[in-house]
């Protein structure tokens, strides 16, 4: 999985083949193509949008399938694009071909699978990244930023300031909130650990003010309106534990005890639908201690359905996936895990059992704040690009961005994440792509005015062979030459020799569509 | 920040670290110790604060002691401690959670799971007013007992302890080893109240009113403690002093004796059943289970001191001595003046002014307070006794 998703433009003017390519470069994982029916639209199409890859299909009716690369690779700002070419190729044709940097070329007659084989393989060795980035690494300065993300601080409940964002702020990160007070600067304060859950279209954080360092503290303490009264000092809420190893529940039941939460415990599925049905309201959290046997289930979720949306459990679940699905009924316990994340998870779900009390009432006071963490550019591209960040962004959420380069050009002010993902190594940190909201800005300007700068502040003047004029070759005065096609024959393999394997025994169609009538 | 990591594996791990890792872990200057008794040399003398023990799920006594060791040594550090497994025993994630453990990690992955953690580090690290780096000098100083250090920084490091549990923790060990008790409870509280499921503040909190001479808020505060996990034989024998000090005889031997039997031949766990075996009169007892302890601290000699003391207004002298001798050999360095001075007080009394003066002698070389006049004086005056015999 990545977050980049690469585009193709395929160079063809045999509509088979355009229909052929759309379900072969779908399968090797293309997000997506355009197609160019002759050179001058090739150039004109693949400057503007940067393709990832371009595949040359069969020579056209105005150039040949060299003559094309050599169109294409005339022009410097796709230096990088992955090309393939499918044509039946003399010997020199091949040596001038690869001369023209290919990335694979073939005959008509490819098996597709090879071809997808070849593609993915390709695809693979850009690692989730577009070829038209710049690496952080070489972003002048460094590749650390700061991100601004806006959130408002809804309330406070159970011993945890609420706020409101479109960012999963479960990683347990630190990130610092600065309330725009009214009649107050602006203060920081570091919260460490947090717990999200899905709430309408975004994310309520709960952040526990156990863990909260920083002057704000007082401030929080003190200014934020509870969100539930009733539920504040009212009844205390238990922790249902289901967990067939009795000797385990009954010293974890003891140890967590000394932070009031109290537990009651069932070896089975059957006894926990029994307790809970006869008690939800007085039970916060259901806590899984394994992660629980789907079939065994079955009665307990059949519970679960028929509950009103109050009545539906908050469960802790203790889970050996990596990167668990994220719904808004369950907070995941990873394996392994500490005691004081069943404690916090548990206190995190009472919290967000809260009422909004006050909601109302606070509709007047405004609490509008920024999340402000520290994040890692890991490349700058076409349009735009992909930080490390500490939080889990949904698709959608605005970035506000401060680092010194990047603060020099504009499109990277604030930007709009349109992809994420939480990262397999360090969960707590997530891989987000994001675009630039100008839309004044194409791939090609965008990708333009990157290199551009990285490389004025390198102190080379740029990218001089970009800057001048224009990147599109003379194509003008209609069509080129036409080279005159050679037909090549099963007795000249060693001729069109193909630089991938062509495997047998497939159920894929061939991949030749040259006897597909030619457009008028 | 990698010089700063260490890699301990104890005996009961499943999956040692490869060869291959601790080359690549030695690249990036990350420590790797085979045993957690090779670590504590790391800790001790280079700063190597932040470490990953890489163990099985159990919790054997190796694991305890070198999580507790940890814990000592790095009291604050908490959040840089790590404990590597695939699914920790009920018992080992408790033990964890007492002493401020607070990640897990499993062990898949590891290597490429620190190097991505400690770079992330660096930026905290390098940025000198974050509260997380302000914590590390703090907690190195008091490691390596630089107060100085903290002295001077007191003023910003008070005001932060306001809003940082961590700090208000640190500070606490500060006034601890200034053995300003009072002050350490105030900071203990203040930790313990900014953020309660941190637990290592309650556990101090508790030893800081004993330390304070608040024996009956500090019951309260260890059986809170105790009634989350039984089965700390350190705490129980807090609890046992505790209840001594508050005379609470019956229930103090209760304690010392099960913190023998989780951890036989405790010396602190003898200390207090022997206080009880005074109490009881059977003084040769008492003294002969002291005979099988190690050096005490400075809290119990003054208690033994007393026990003496009783004894000699008795007209037990020569039991008082024995209790004394006792003493000393147990005794830390800094005190054993005062123990060779009472005991040539007692030989006086007993009418030996020549082995007294041996002993008022002694005390004279061994206090290290110049012109300690009561010494000088308890000397001049066996002299001036000998010479009149």
């Amino acid at each position: 999985m990545s977050v980049t998703k690469y585009y193709a433009l395929l160079v063809s003017d045999k509509t088979a083949a355009q229909n052929l390519m759309n379900i072969f470069l779908k399968e090797a994982g293309l997000a997506g193509f355009s197609t160019a029916q002759s050179l001058r639209e090739a150039v004109s199409v693949a400057s503007k949008e940067l393709p990832h890859i371009i595949v040359c299909y069969d020579d056209l009716a105005d150039a040949t399938g060299v003559q094309v690369v050599e169109a294409l690779r005339k022009i410097p700002i796709l230096d990088k694009a992955l090309v393939f070419v499918i044509r039946n190729s003399t010997q020199t044709e091949i040596m001038q071909l690869m001369k023209l940097k290919i990335a694979a070329i073939g005959p008509k007659d490819t098996n597709p699978n090879a071809f997808i084989e070849k593609v993915k393989q390709k695809l693979a060795l850009l690692h989730g990244i577009s070829p038209f980035s710049v690496r952080g690494e070489e972003i002048p300065g460094n590749s650390q930023l700061t991100i601004k993300v806006n959130t408002k601080i809804i309330g406070r409940h159970e011993g945890h300031v609420i706020c409101r964002s479109k960012i999963d702020a479960r990683t347990g990160t630190m990130l610092n909130i600065v309330p725009e007070k009214t009649g107050s600067a602006p203060f920081a304060v570091t919260f460490t650990g947090a717990s999200s859950t899905a709430k309408g279209d975004g994310y309520e954080n709960l952040f526990s003010m156990n863990e909260i360092v920083g002057k704000g503290r007082q401030w929080l303490q003190e200014n934020l309106p509870s969100l539930d009264k009733v539920g504040e000092g009212g009844t205390k809420k238990k922790l249902l534990v289901l967990d067939n190893k009795d000797d385990r529940i009954r010293v974890l039941s003891k140890a967590i005890s000394i932070h009031n939460i109290e537990t009651e415990y069932v070896a089975d599925f059957s006894n926990l639908v029994a307790k809970y049905q006869g008690a939800a309201q007085s039970f916060g959290a259901v806590l899984f201690m394994d992660p629980p046997d789907e079939a065994a289930a079955a009665s307990w979720e059949k519970l679960k359905q028929g509950l009103s949306a109050e009545r539906k459990p908050i469960e802790l679940v203790a889970t050996v996936a990596s990167k668990p699905k994220l719904l808004s009924q369950i907070i995941w316990l990873q394996k392994p895990f500490s005691l004081d994340l069943v404690v916090q998870s548990f206190h995190a779900a009472v919290a967000s059992q809260h009422k909004g009390f006050e909601a109302k009432a606070m509709a007047n006071t405004t609490f509008a704040a920024q999340y402000i963490a520290q994040a890692k550019i890991v490349t700058l591209d076409e349009t735009g690009g992909i930080v490390q960040a500490p939080f889990l962004p949904q698709v959608g959420t605005e970035l506000e961005f401060d680092h010194p380069f990047l603060n020099k050009m504009s499109p990277f002010k604030v930007v709009k994440v349109v992809a994420a993902e939480l990262s397999l190594i360090n969960p707590k940190m997530a891989t987000v792509r994001f675009q630039v909201l100008d839309a004044g800005f194409t791939k090609e300007k965008l990708y333009t005015l990157i290199s551009k700068a990285v490389n004025e502040a390198k102190g080379t003047g740029g990218l001089s062979r970009m800057s001048g004029g224009s990147a599109i070759p003379n194509v003008a005065g209609g069509a080129p030459k036409v080279t005159s096609f050679k037909t090549v024959t099963s007795a000249q393999p060693s001729v069109a020799r193909p630089l991938w394997s062509v495997q047998k025994d497939t159920p894929m169609p061939k991949f030749n569509v040259g006897s597909q009538p030619k457009k008028p | 920040m990698f010089e700063s990591t260490l890699i301990v594996s104890s005996s009961n791990c499943n999956a040692p670290l490869s060869v291959d890792e601790k080359n690549a872990l030695k690249e990036l200057g990350i420590a790797t110790a085979e045993k957690p008794e090779e670590a504590r040399v790391y800790i001790d003398k280079e700063n190597r604060f932040a470490t990953f023990l890489v163990t099985g799920n159990d919790l054997t006594p190796e694991v305890d002691k070198h999580l507790r060791y940890c814990a000592d040594r790095l009291c604050t550090l908490t959040d840089f401690q790590f404990i590597v497994c695939d699914d920790p025993s009920i018992r080992l994630q408790i033990l964890a959670h007492e002493l401020g453990f607070r990640n897990f990690w499993p062990r898949e992955t590891l290597v490429a799971k620190i190097r991505s953690w400690a770079s992330e580090q660096l930026d905290i690290l390098n940025d000198p007013s974050h509260p997380t780096a302000i914590s590390i000098r703090l907690c190195l100083s008091i490691a390596q007992r630089k107060y100085k250090d903290i002295t001077e920084m007191f003023d910003t490091v008070s005001e932060e302890a306001r809003y940082d549990f961590r700090i208000a923790n640190v500070l606490g060990h500060y006034h601890t080893a200034r053995k300003e008790h009072d002050k350490a409870e105030l900071a203990f509280a203040s930790a313990h109240e900014q953020n309660p499921t941190f637990l290592p503040s309650l556990n101090s909190l508790a030893v800081a009113q004993l330390n304070a001479g608040k024996a009956e808020l500090a019951v309260g505060t260890f059986k809170k403690l105790e009634g989350m996990n039984d089965s700390n034989p350190e705490r129980k024998n807090f609890l046992a002093q505790a209840c001594a000090d508050l005379g609470l005889w019956l229930e103090a031997k209760k304690f010392a004796e099960t913190a023998e039997k989780i951890d036989p031949g405790n010396s602190k766990s003898k200390e207090v059943r022997a206080r009880c075996l005074f109490q009881e009169g059977k003084t040769d007892e008492a003294i002969n289970l002291l005979n099988t302890c190690d050096t005490t601290n400075e809290y119990y000699i003054s208690k033994l001191n007393d026990e003496a003391i009783k004894l000699s207004r008795a007209n037990l002298i020569d039991k008082a001595i024995q209790l004394y001798e006792t003493a000393y050999r147990i005794s830390p360095q800094h005190l054993k003046y005062k123990l060779s001075f009472n005991i040539a007080l007692a030989l006086r009394r007993k009418g030996d002014p020549r082995k007294a003066l041996a002993f008022a002698e002694r005390a004279q070389q061994e206090c290290k307070i110049p012109n300690f006049d009561k010494v000088n004086l308890l000397v001049e005056t066996l002299e001036q006794e000998m010479e009149g015999k």
